[in-house]
């Protein structure tokens, strides 16, 4: 990646997460959970763009140690709120907002290019799967995907990665990515990359893949890290067409 | 289904034929042979190769023998023009049939029989009388025989082939007419006028037979398409029957709240059924990718993850049920037991027709040592795949989720 994000002091102790009362409630995830990797040693700092409020207003309180600095309906809402928030570590940003397309604001991957062209981390929360769709905005240069069938807990390891700096690949994109790689086109891979890729691509946990292959997690979460980068690299470079035709699917497979 | 008649039955003779008639330089390029469709248009095409091939090697003969015709010919530049004429005619005979990929157009049968009786009136002027029975000196006769051949394919009314022939044979007698009678040059003049009648008359049954079979193939065809159309229509029916009635309920105003649960929990199933119905028609294609598909279908809820990129092999019959069945137990026991947040299918194809599936829940898992595996693992897992030649393990304990890895190998 090319991109280099604004580099955001300490952010401060500010946004509904803070207070952190509700986040456990369920178990659904949260700094109890010994599975989860620890956060980095500051509390990442969230923007929100989605058009549905629950999720506005309700990931503060889901993601206790996470701050919301600013939530958004769309993309124009978030530019001109973003200068009085404060460092922002995240965008997280739905790509099919209603209505948007006729008032000229951007979404989905034109949206996504915007956000990266200022400089900002951006992470997909989506329920999109169309895997072109999905590989289209990597292309553009979002950080990562998130589904919304997914955990908080995925969702909070997600934006503590992306905050870091890293790549997070949704499960059926890593499938994506591994199918590529199988057929040699991510050349670059190294072979432990690839064992790493292989085995998320069938759901392997990174502490199975770190015990079988004797490496620690965080090397095979950094090395996962690196493939997602890599393959984002090929998407920038190969059209939807391209990748269908390079993995032998009808036009439209991946669109299903 | 392709369109039966619309399609030359011979496509790829296209370019040659293109080259002929525009006289581009010719690329080589290997000649794949299949076979012949079994439709009315192939048999056509068939009729028209074997007319086209009698008259090749009549070509061939007369032309092996061309040295001796000239010498013992009285005028050999006649001889030489009209065996011209014959070539250029059988060309031209070749190029319109081949083109049309069909030889029933009568204008065409009348321009040959024409011909035919033309040259077999011309071979009068130079060949001597004494060679015109059973001699390549005149190749009057076998090349009308040949022309007889193809009146019984062009006509299709028997009282035309029989014209036609009497034309040709009527011709015949007329071209030997001028040689002193002797007993044994009558009897060679009634034996070939009669082969003409019995070549025409064999002809005219057999490609008679041959159309009427191709045309029952094309009919039973076109049954078995309407058949399989009404059965698909029958079945979509059958499915939207319920459907329509759910959607109706839901569009209405001012449900009871009780009846819109109701409705959702048969919306969800009937969405359900009629993904499991758009799956079912890829499964029939027997690919990989489609079983865990079809499997995945009806386990909308667990929203598996599918990555069955290069799950491109086809799998037999046999196979697909086992797969399919044993996914959806797999699918059956995270549902029931596992409490995951993430379900990931993987399906990969392998050398020689063989698999590799995984099938991975982060859930709850369960300690193999102390807990013996239900009856679906056990049987309908492992048992079935066993059954197929395939391989299951499984991988579990408590709070690590559950992995099971089925694989089969190539070419056994």
């Amino acid at each position: 990646m090319t991109t280099v994000p604004r580099d955001p002091p300490e952010p401060p102790q500010r946004g509904m997460g803070s207070a952190g009362g509700m986040g456990g409630a369920g178990g659904a995830g949260g700094p109890e959970d010994e599975s989860a990797p620890r956060p980095g040693p500051r509390r990442p700092a969230v923007a929100v763009i989605d058009d549905d409020t629950v999720i506005r207003e309700g990931l503060a309180l889901l993601l206790p140690d996470v701050d919301v600095l600013l939530t958004a309906r769309h993309l124009g809402e978030f530019e001109a709120l973003v200068p009085r928030a404060g460092p922002v570590d995240v965008v997280l940003v739905d790509l099919s907002l209603t209505g948007l397309e006729a008032d000229g604001v951007p979404q989905g991957r034109r949206a996504v290019r915007r956000l990266r062209e200022q400089g900002w981390r951006c992470l997909i929360y989506t329920g999109e799967r169309r895997l072109l769709v999905l590989a289209g905005c990597l292309a553009e240069g979002a950080r990562g995907i998130v589904h919304k069938t997914e955990s908080t807990r995925a969702l909070r390891d997600a934006i503590g990665k992306v905050a870091d700096g890293g790549f997070v690949l949704s499960p059926a994109v890593t499938g994506l990515a591994d199918a590529v790689s199988q057929i040699g086109r991510l050349p670059t891979l190294t072979e432990r990359q690839q064992q790493v890729l292989s085995g998320r691509a069938r759901g392997e946990p990174f502490r199975e893949i770190a015990e079988r292959l004797y490496i620690t997690r965080k090397t095979a979460e950094e090395h996962m890290s690196t493939v997602a980068a890599k393959f984002a690299d090929y998407l920038r470079t190969h059209s939807p067409a391209d990748l269908e035709r390079e993995l032998g699917l009808a036009p439209g497979d991946l669109m299903r | 289904m392709l369109p039966l008649a619309a399609t030359h039955p011979f496509s790829r003779l296209r370019p040659i034929r293109l080259r002929l008639i525009r006289l581009r330089p010719m690329r080589w390029r290997p000649i794949r042979w299949r076979p012949v469709p079994t439709t009315a248009a192939g048999a056509e095409f068939v009729l028209v190769i074997g007319m086209l091939g009698y008259r090749g090697v009549d070509l061939i003969q007369a032309a092996v023998t061309m040295p001796n015709a000239l010498d013992r010919s009285p005028r050999p530049a006649l001889c030489l023009f009209f065996t011209c004429i014959l070539v250029i005619e059988s060309a031209v005979l070749a190029v319109l049939l081949l083109r049309r990929g069909r030889y029933d157009d009568a204008r065409v049968g009348i321009l040959e029989l024409v011909s035919g009786v033309g040259l077999l009136l011309a071979t009068m002027t130079f060949t001597q009388p004494s060679d015109r029975f059973a001699n390549w000196a005149d190749w009057g006769f076998p090349v009308t025989l040949g022309t007889t051949v193809g009146m019984g394919v062009v006509f299709q009314r028997w009282s035309r082939v029989f014209g036609a022939t009497a034309l040709l044979a009527g011709a015949y007698l007329v071209s030997t007419g001028s040689v002193p009678s002797s007993s044994n040059s009558w009897s060679n003049a009634v034996t070939n006028t009669s082969s003409y009648f019995g070549f025409a008359l064999v002809v005219r049954a057999l490609a008679g037979y041959l159309r009427r079979l191709a045309a029952d193939a094309d009919l039973a065809r076109r049954r078995v398409e309407q058949l399989a159309r009404e059965a698909e229509r029958e079945r979509t029916r059958l499915l939207l029957h319920d459907q329509e009635s759910v959607l109706r309920l839901a569009a209405s105003d001012g449900l009871d709240p009780t009846i819109t649960a109701a409705v959702r929990v048969q919306a969800a199933s009937g969405a359900t059924r009629i993904r499991a119905y758009l799956e079912n028609q890829n499964a029939e294609s027997g690919d990989l990718a489609a079983c865990l598909r079809t499997a995945a279908a009806e386990f909308a809820d667990l929203a598996p993850v599918l990555n069955v990129h290069l799950a491109r092999g086809a799998v037999p019959a046999a196979q697909v049920g086992a797969i399919t069945s044993a996914v959806r137990t797999l699918l059956h026991n995270v549902r029931r037991h596992a409490r995951a947040d993430t379900v990931t299918l993987h399906a990969q194809s392998t050398e020689g027709g063989g698999w590799e599936i995984s099938v991975r829940d982060d859930g709850a898992g369960f300690d193999q040592f102390r807990q013996a595996e239900g009856f679906g693992l056990r049987v309908q897992v492992r048992a079935q795949l066993a059954a197929v030649g395939g391989h299951t393990e499984v991988r579990s304990s408590p709070g690590a989720g559950t992995s099971v890895r089925m694989w089969r190998g190539g070419a056994a």
